[in-house]
């Protein structure tokens, strides 16, 4: 963990555990964010990364532990209290089909979280400002006017990133945002979402599968398996010294435009042996 | 255009070779161009990847060989292997090439098994059926196959049912049963596009040994450039539901020859070390009910000019072994 920090962290999480039943998708996870860091959470399906997503932002209970936004407990929150809070903390999600309400025009979407949070903007003041989000997110004053569907997928992902922005928060959490866009989109979104982020400072907590692209972006990752956080590190050490046996085991099955997975000779039987024993154990 | 097609092989040494493919489908009394025109030959035991985005005719075009497009789908142009036209042949003429000819692994194998029979009963199915094999000699080969395959204590796991499998392992039986019938040519079509990354891992391991080893030909569609590299040794590249660049996968990844191509792979996370320094493609992929006059390309092309939009290029041969779709291909071969 970080110790260097005189000024307490924006995020800090202690001892987060999250039950479905017996199963623990979160087992006692800490970490903490820095104002301003963009933290990567990196993982395979089932690691837990996004139920430590939801956890955070309390669209799930979790079962223990302590989440704290610049020092103040957000599990202690009353409901209503929380929804104050979340001007402060906005996620983007993998899917932007499903995220944006196809019936409501781009402006009603952007504009949506002045409704909810109400006074934060002037009602006189939503088209203006909803076109310079627009502007800011990369797209023409006149989709103001369109429904979702006519919009392709990273056209939507802009529609939401807008949206989470019109509330200019601290904290950004997404949820794989371009993992459901083609390769050719995803380029575009990360270089709009890290030149944003690099404008207005905010902090980010960005949840991936794919540890070519978190290598571009962040500050530090976070590697999770069955639930616990096993490898927290600088992305520069961890890609080029990982400690962990996951981790390497991860990095070594990233395919690369160089060639063999795994190219180390006598790692690849141990990279499918633990592979299959992993799936092996779900199966 | 058969021409740029014979760049690969001598005529005759052709597993299967492809001319003028077209798939088109109607929508509310428009048409659908999922693939416009493609030319192909793949040659025995040689590995190739058709790569390209969605909506780009890659999956489109897998199917299409392997003659599971259904009407209103329209298929045209000539699929010929080992001699044999495939396009117009009936259902049950095409299930003779079926298996030992052509053999195809999906992308989402729950879909591809039958949940009510265990997966020995699948694989021992094909034995029996298509080679009159016994019960037990098909079982034996059943266990055999599943070994090949990397599934641990094969016997045991016969009586199992796909659901019991997770997703990396039924790929795996999904493959065992594509071979079963020792396939001339085998056909992916994003077989690891739903797994874990560790799981992938071991899958392309997997269908790249047995290609090797059993000297079957294998057709590997995917998005995935990297993906690409680890079973490929030839790569073809789809745009718009045309091939917009083909050749031997390292020369085009060290030098590619279509704009299109060059510009996956400087947006490919994988090739830069800052995000800052990716170059994204501007722009979406066109629309299957678009019609060109000139280049697919041309409005998300940096290096468009106004010959581009008007005169549509052919596929033709720029360097040895090396074709490209596009005007000035050499241009961008020599400024490598």
């Amino acid at each position: 963990m970080r110790t260097d920090g005189q000024t307490t962290p924006l995020l800090q999480v202690s001892g987060l555990t999250k039950h479905f039943g017996k199963y623990a998708a979160l087992d006692n996870v800490d970490f903490d964010v820095a104002e301003g860091e963009i933290l990567a959470v990196v993982g395979e399906s089932g690691s837990g990364k996004s139920t430590l997503a939801r956890t955070i932002l309390r669209l799930v209970e979790a079962s223990s532990g302590i989440v704290r936004y610049r020092g103040k407990d957000l599990f202690s929150l009353s409901a209503r209290e929380m929804r104050g809070m979340r001007q402060n903390l906005q996620m983007i999600f993998q899917d932007p089909y499903a995220s944006l309400h196809p019936r409501r025009k781009v402006a009603e979407l952007i504009s949506e979280p002045w409704r909810v949070h109400k006074g934060v903007l002037k009602r006189s003041q939503w088209g203006e400002r909803v076109r310079e989000l627009l502007g800011q997110v990369g797209l023409p004053e006149s989709y103001a006017n369109y429904h979702p569907a006519r919009l392709s997928g990273g056209e939507r992902q802009r529609v939401a990133i807008a949206r989470a922005l019109a509330l200019q928060p601290d904290l950004l959490i997404l949820d794989e945002p371009v993992s459901a866009l083609d390769v050719s989109i995803q380029a575009q979104v990360i270089k709009l979402l890290m030149s944003l982020q690099q404008e207005f400072g905010f902090t980010c907590i960005f949840i991936s599968h794919d540890l070519a692209l978190v290598r571009l972006l962040a500050d530090r990752v976070a590697v999770m398996y069955q639930g616990r956080i096993v490898e927290l590190e600088e992305t520069a050490k961890l890609f080029a010294a990982p400690a962990n046996g996951y981790t390497r085991l991860l990095l070594d099955s990233s395919p690369s435009l160089e060639g063999e997975v795994a190219a180390a000779p006598g790692r690849s039987s141990d990279l499918t042996t633990a592979a299959r024993s992993r799936t092996e154990l779900e199966s | 255009m058969t021409a740029a097609a014979k760049i690969m092989q001598q005529p005759g040494e052709a597993l299967i070779e492809i001319h003028d493919l077209t798939v088109q489908f109607r929508t509310a009394g428009r048409a659908i161009n999922a693939v416009r025109g493609i030319d192909l030959s793949i040659g025995p035991g040689e590995s190739v990847a058709i790569l390209g985005e969605s909506g780009s005719g890659k999956s489109v075009t897998g199917k299409a060989v392997m003659g599971l497009i259904n009407a209103p789908g329209k298929v045209s142009g000539s699929v010929r292997f080992a001699g044999r036209e495939l396009v117009g042949l009936s259902e049950t003429e095409l299930q003779d090439v079926r298996g030992p000819g052509l053999a195809m692994v999906f992308q989402d194998s729950l879909d591809a098994l039958n949940p009510v029979f265990s997966v020995g009963e699948q694989i021992m199915e094909i034995l029996m059926v298509r080679l009159g094999w016994s019960r037990e000699k098909s079982r034996a080969e059943a266990i055999s196959l599943m070994q090949q395959v990397g599934i641990d204590s094969a016997e045991k796991r016969l009586s199992s049912y796909p659901h019991q499998f997770s997703g990396g392992m039924r790929q795996r039986i999904c493959i065992a049963m594509a071979i079963a019938l020792k396939p001339q040519l085998l056909i992916a079509d994003e077989p690891t596009t739903a797994l874990d990354v560790t799981v992938q891992a071991g899958i392309l391991k997997l269908i790249a040994k047995l290609q090797r080893e059993s000297g079957m030909a294998l057709l590997f569609v995917t998005h995935d450039l990297a993906v690409a590299r680890q079973v490929a040794s030839y790569l073809v590249v789809m745009y718009a539901g045309r091939i917009v660049e083909r050749g031997p996968i390292d020369a085009l990844y060290a030098r590619p020859a279509h704009p299109y191509t060059r510009a996956l792979l400087n947006s490919n996370p994988g090739s830069v070390s800052h995000w800052s320094q990716l170059h994204p493609i501007s722009g979406n992929p066109p629309d299957k009910t678009m019609v060109f006059t000139g280049c697919a390309f041309a409005d998300r092309c940096p290096r468009a000019v106004s010959r581009c939009r008007a005169e549509a290029p052919a596929l033709r041969q720029v360097a040895p072994g090396r074709d490209s779709r596009c005007h000035f291909a050499e241009e961008l071969l020599d400024a490598h």
